[in-house]
């Protein structure tokens, strides 16, 4: 399992981004893999921050563990905000007039078109987010 | 990792960006066309064809844009977005919101 630990401020997100992104052209993945595994992260470790940290988390971190198995990738990513589970949110609605939206809900909303798999749980005092992406066949 | 560029034509103006939009400085571009709105930009090209990486920060800054242009009277048209900003744009269903076209002289002559 490889493992990343960083601040919870908006400029580490990128950190986060290319440490995922390194893991998958080391592993050979195509630039699609890639695309949709750095997007995922953006958006979730973005979210804390904003949401979760409310732009004040520098004291606090975001951990990120990826985990190669022979199907999938498993991102387990970990923080310290107070319980939140974000996907009891209704999904937005891409078909809905823009000025019938609700701000917000698209970042997990892009998370779910590209993972198979998301799970929330909260454990030790921490988030704890798992999203799983298929390899591709 | 984000440039970006205004230029008038006439009465449009291009806002040409290259790089990466994400949380860290999509509101950097909301600004800037914040501004040239409130300078009386209001028929704006937005000239993505250089940006290679999009997140929902940005589409929401996009978002936010293109109301205050509407209000303005006005509007944003897009020029060229890469295929991952495309792909981004209709998962949210903002390729329909947003009238877009393959070439910055396109959506510029558009006006």
């Amino acid at each position: 399992m490889h493992k990343l630990r960083v601040p919870g401020v908006i400029d580490q997100v990128r950190v986060a981004c290319d440490f995922v992104k390194n893991l998958a052209h080391q592993a050979g993945m195509d630039d699609r893999f890639m695309f949709e595994c750095e997007l995922s992260i953006d958006e979730i470790c973005t979210n804390i921050i904003e949401h979760g940290y409310q732009h004040n988390g520098a004291d606090k971190s975001i951990e990120i563990r990826v985990e190669m198995l022979p199907q999938v990738w498993r991102f387990t990513i970990l923080d310290e905000a107070p319980r939140f589970n974000p996907l009891i949110t209704d999904d937005p609605d891409p078909s809905q007039p823009l000025d019938e939206r609700e701000q917000g809900g698209w970042g997990i909303y892009f998370v779910k078109q590209y993972m198979q798999r998301i799970a929330y749980r909260y454990e030790n005092g921490r988030n704890c987010l798992v999203l799983e992406k298929a390899l591709p066949t | 990792m984000m440039a970006i560029n205004v230029t008038a034509h006439q009465q449009v103006t291009v806002v040409e960006v290259s790089g990466r939009v994400d949380g860290m400085n999509a509101g950097e571009l909301g600004g800037a066309i914040g501004s040239a709105i409130d300078n009386g930009g209001i028929y704006l090209v937005l000239d993505l064809s250089q940006v290679d990486y999009m997140s929902s920060a940005g589409l929401r800054e996009l978002v936010n844009s293109f109301k205050k242009a509407k209000r303005a009277a006005g509007d944003i048209r897009l020029a060229q977005p890469s295929e991952r900003v495309r792909e981004v744009l209709e998962m949210s269903g903002l390729d329909t919101v947003f009238r877009i076209f393959n070439t910055q002289a396109e959506a510029v002559a558009s006006y």
